[in-house]
């Protein structure tokens, strides 16, 4: 099974004396991607923080609930 | 022989970098207190830090362009330096770096700090990919980057400082090229502080002189730091002939002023500039009464070295 790619703030995280030059282009790459979403208009692609996940729709899986009751 | 220090015997400073003149043109109190005496914020300074390895990392990448490598390979390179440079790793006792120590630095600070400079350069180097702005050449061939430069000038002193890069624009216009970094929205009216401003009067006056060319004056790289967001503005500011002559005639009495205020012992304060640049560090300090000045000063500064512009950085 492949190891998923670290993620940027990990790779930040790392010790830059050891980072590989395909690591280091992972760096710049995903700051790329960041600009391309700035530009695109989010005023917050380049933030350190990730995205919060979205709310869970409160109340949307108990009405499911009842669905698969009634069935 | 090379001269060890930019001060005289008797304490004068004969040897001048922008920072002291420009130091010196705010309050001679504040140059007394900064430059001669040495005291500084015994916190490191995120704006200088951020300020230091974003110019240092563009210097890097002319200079490595200049010798012939590939751009990719250039800003994998100048990334790599920066991510280094803003790593606070151990030192062994020769000052290298040991592998495997240390921490990121760290700031408290929501828009500069180490994500934020890596993303600006990155950016930086996407936005300018096309730019019509050429290092210049030297008639030998080298390329006009990393240029630490002393001029001998009247009265026995010494101008000095360090220009980054000379540069062609697309009309062949000859510029001295800077960054600059702000947490501030840029538009004409940021690029207005420059001019007058001594430092890019001093760069101008200085690449002239050095590569013996019609340098037009200094082309201006801003980059907005924010907290989701860098963004670029770029600006020429220009300086006429007469114009350098009117910033040297000034600053050879601004510092036979300074000369003349050593002598007597007595460094007057500047209150018309207590409230610039976001407030004078020293302003509580000299709201006091002079017998407690001291006091004052040893409770919010620490003693560092004095400012020393003949000393490589």
């Amino acid at each position: 099974m492949n190891n998923p790619s670290p993620d940027l703030n990990e790779l930040m995280m790392r010790d830059p004396l050891a980072l590989t030059n395909d690591e280091i282009d992972q760096i710049i790459e995903a700051m790329r991607e960041r600009r391309h979403r700035f530009n695109q208009g989010d005023m917050k692609a380049g933030s350190a923080k990730p995205k919060a996940p979205p709310k869970a729709l409160k109340g949307l899986d108990n009405d499911l609930l009842d669905m698969e009751i009634k069935l | 022989m090379t001269p060890e220090t930019s001060f005289l015997p008797d304490g004068r400073q004969w040897a001048w970098d922008a920072t002291s003149i420009k130091t010196a043109e705010e309050c001679p109190r504040k140059y007394y207190y900064a430059r001669l005496e040495g005291w500084q914020s015994p916190f490191r300074s995120v704006h200088l830090w951020f300020g230091s390895i974003y110019a240092s990392s563009h210097e890097l990448f002319h200079k490595l362009e200049a010798e012939g490598m590939d751009r990719t390979d250039a800003i994998r390179e100048v990334v790599h330096q920066a991510l280094i440079t803003s790593w606070d790793h151990d030192l062994d006792e020769d000052g290298a770096r040991i592998p495997g120590t240390g921490s990121p630095a760290e700031f408290d600070h929501a828009s500069k700090n180490r994500f934020t400079l890596i993303r600006s350069l990155v950016w930086y180097f996407d936005q300018f990919k096309d730019d019509h702005y050429t290092t210049y050449l030297t008639a030998d061939g080298a390329p006009g980057v990393e240029h630490s430069f002393r001029l001998e000038v009247d009265n026995d002193l010494l101008f000095c400082g360090h220009i980054d890069r000379l540069c062609l624009d697309p009309q062949g216009e000859l510029f001295v090229h800077d960054q600059k970094t702000t947490g501030t929205t840029i538009s004409p009216h940021y690029f207005n502080q420059f001019k007058p401003d001594s430092q890019f009067s001093m760069y101008t006056f200085a690449a002239k002189m050095i590569y013996a060319a019609p340098v037009k004056g200094v082309i201006i790289d801003a980059a907005q730091i924010a907290v989701g967001f860098t963004r670029y503005g770029r600006a020429p500011t220009f300086r006429t002939d007469d114009e350098l002559d009117e910033w040297y005639q000034e600053t050879m009495h601004l510092i036979d002023r300074i000369h003349t205020y050593h002598s007597n012992d007595f460094y007057p304060r500047n209150p018309a500039s207590c409230n610039n640049y976001g407030g004078c560090p020293f302003r509580e300090v000299c709201s006091r009464t002079p017998s407690v000045r001291d006091n004052f000063l040893r409770a919010s500064f620490v003693k560092g070295e004095r400012w020393d512009p003949i000393k490589p950085r």
